[in-house]
């Protein structure tokens, strides 16, 4: 290679940083945290940038599950006092549509490409409400033979995943395109068919190198802590369960809902999961891939769900106790603050806007 | 790290009333309840209701209910509620639905 071209190169090679890192730098001007808060009917949009909230989305009394499309044109919301699944402009920050729902739904997720939103169903006979996104309407419904708590689109988009409750085998797969069965696991414990609480609590997935889906981290009724499957052989390979709580050490929540491990999620860079504990208002930290316990972080009140700034830097956990989130250090391994919101927060998620 | 522990008055559980599921209590514990917190309006069917939902949850989130649910919605979800474990005959199902109706639903 001779000077110049090195000098050429060299300076494309800058330019092209300098480029990535104005656009990342765009990009995360416009990154949300969208945090519902199920016992109101408004959801609160914090800027990890700030740690603060800087707007708000009303009109969805008891709103449960989130998800954003792609192009962040539009963010979703179920509805469990309307039941509906109501589509957000986020130029406005309105509601434009109230898409009704086959009975009351819990979360939600929406396709890789953004064109359907599947609406798990929690009531009479379950299942999965499939919303048209350019229409606007209801226009399918996945028959899961139990009620569906949360649902997710595999990191691959190919599968979409049903966490229910009271079925022959609480973990349902379904092929995204088809929206044909494809697998089930996890039968309900000692074979107690019709156990309602038996079954499947939040799931996340960490991927390959392909992006392809790797494992499934599953928490389950009962179980402080969660389960690891391989999603390509279909097995659980691993359950991980969180440091032993003296009783006397645990807050005051009766049953803990059957959920004493509720919120979990793998962090954007694939580098470490995270694991929150009602048993005690804890989020637990683990290495990826050994699976290594690295963090005991104290949180608020019932820590129920958790979503990451997308740099990675930084974990939300949503304590639906304490009407507030804490933000998690993740290199510090430390809480660096607690954000007010709404009552009773939950699920939350991260967006881009445009 | 929180160290309390009482069933009978929670501090901060805020946990939506309705997204909350009954779980039996081992036969050897005492039946338990918690703090509604919420002070439900006086009328036939409250105490059915402080004595049967208060075993696994608050009622806190009924208010975010108020104006959307009929009757017919609230009894499909007491009826939820009796497979998930809550311990109310036939008769109970229709005074809470009832209760619920009147004081948390349409307007």
């Amino acid at each position: 290679m001779n000077g110049t071209r090195l000098v050429r190169n060299t300076l494309a090679a800058a330019l092209g940083l300098a480029l990535m890192g104005q656009c990342s730098l765009l990009a995360a001007q416009n990154v949300r945290i969208v945090q519902t808060n199920s016992r109101s009917d408004v959801i609160s949009l914090i800027d990890p940038a700030t740690q603060q909230v800087v707007g708000e989305v009303h009109g969805v009394p008891v709103n449960h599950g989130a998800a954003g499309a792609p192009d962040g044109s539009r963010l979703y919301f179920s509805s469990e006092a309307k039941t509906t699944l109501d589509v957000v402009d986020t130029a406005t920050m309105e509601i434009i549509k109230e898409i009704p729902l086959s009975a009351r739904p819990n979360n939600i997720t929406i396709s890789k490409d953004g064109r359907f939103v599947f609406v798990g169903i929690m009531q009479g006979d379950g299942g999965l409400d499939v919303i048209d996104t350019q229409a606007l309407e209801n226009v399918d419904h996945i028959d899961t033979e139990s009620r569906v708590h949360n649902v997710y689109v595999t990191p691959d988009g190919k599968y979409v995943v049903a966490g229910a409750f009271g079925g022959d085998e609480n973990l349902r797969v379904y092929d995204a395109a088809t929206r044909e069965f494809a697998f089930s696991l996890f039968p309900p414990k000692d074979g107690n068919q019709g156990d309602a609480m038996d079954g499947i609590r939040p799931i996340s997935f960490s991927t390959n190198a392909d992006g392809s889906t790797k494992n499934m981290y599953v928490q389950l009724s009962d179980y402080h802590g969660f389960a690891v499957v391989d999603f390509a052989t279909r097995q659980e390979i691993a359950r991980i369960e969180h440091p032993s709580i003296p009783v006397e050490q645990r807050v005051a929540e009766g049953t803990y809902n059957r959920a004493p491990a509720h919120g979990i999620g793998v962090a954007p860079d694939q580098m470490t999961l995270w694991s929150c504990s009602r048993l005690n208002g804890h989020v637990y930290g683990y290495s990826l891939p050994d699976m290594e316990l690295i963090a005991e972080i104290p949180v608020g009140d019932h820590p129920d769900w958790i979503t990451f700034s997308p740099d990675s830097k930084y974990a939300y956990v949503a304590n639906g106790g304490s009407d507030n989130v804490s933000v998690i250090d993740i290199a510090a391994r430390s809480e660096l603050t607690r954000i007010p919101v709404g009552p009773a927060p939950k699920r939350n998620i991260t967006v881009s806007l445009p | 790290m929180t160290t309390t522990r009482s069933y009978l008055a929670p501090p901060t559980c805020a946990l939506l009333a309705l997204a909350l599921w009954p779980a039996p209590l081992p036969a050897d514990e005492p039946v338990q309840h918690f703090d509604p917190n919420i002070e439900l309006p006086d009328s036939e069917g409250k105490a059915v209701v402080l004595r049967a939902c208060t075993k696994c949850h608050e009622l806190a989130g009924l208010s975010a209910y108020k104006g959307y649910w009929g009757r017919e919605q609230w009894k499909e979800m007491v009826e939820g509620m009796v497979k998930n474990g809550a311990e109310l005959v036939p008769a109970d199902v229709e005074v809470v639905a009832t209760y619920l109706d009147r004081h948390f639903g349409r307007e």
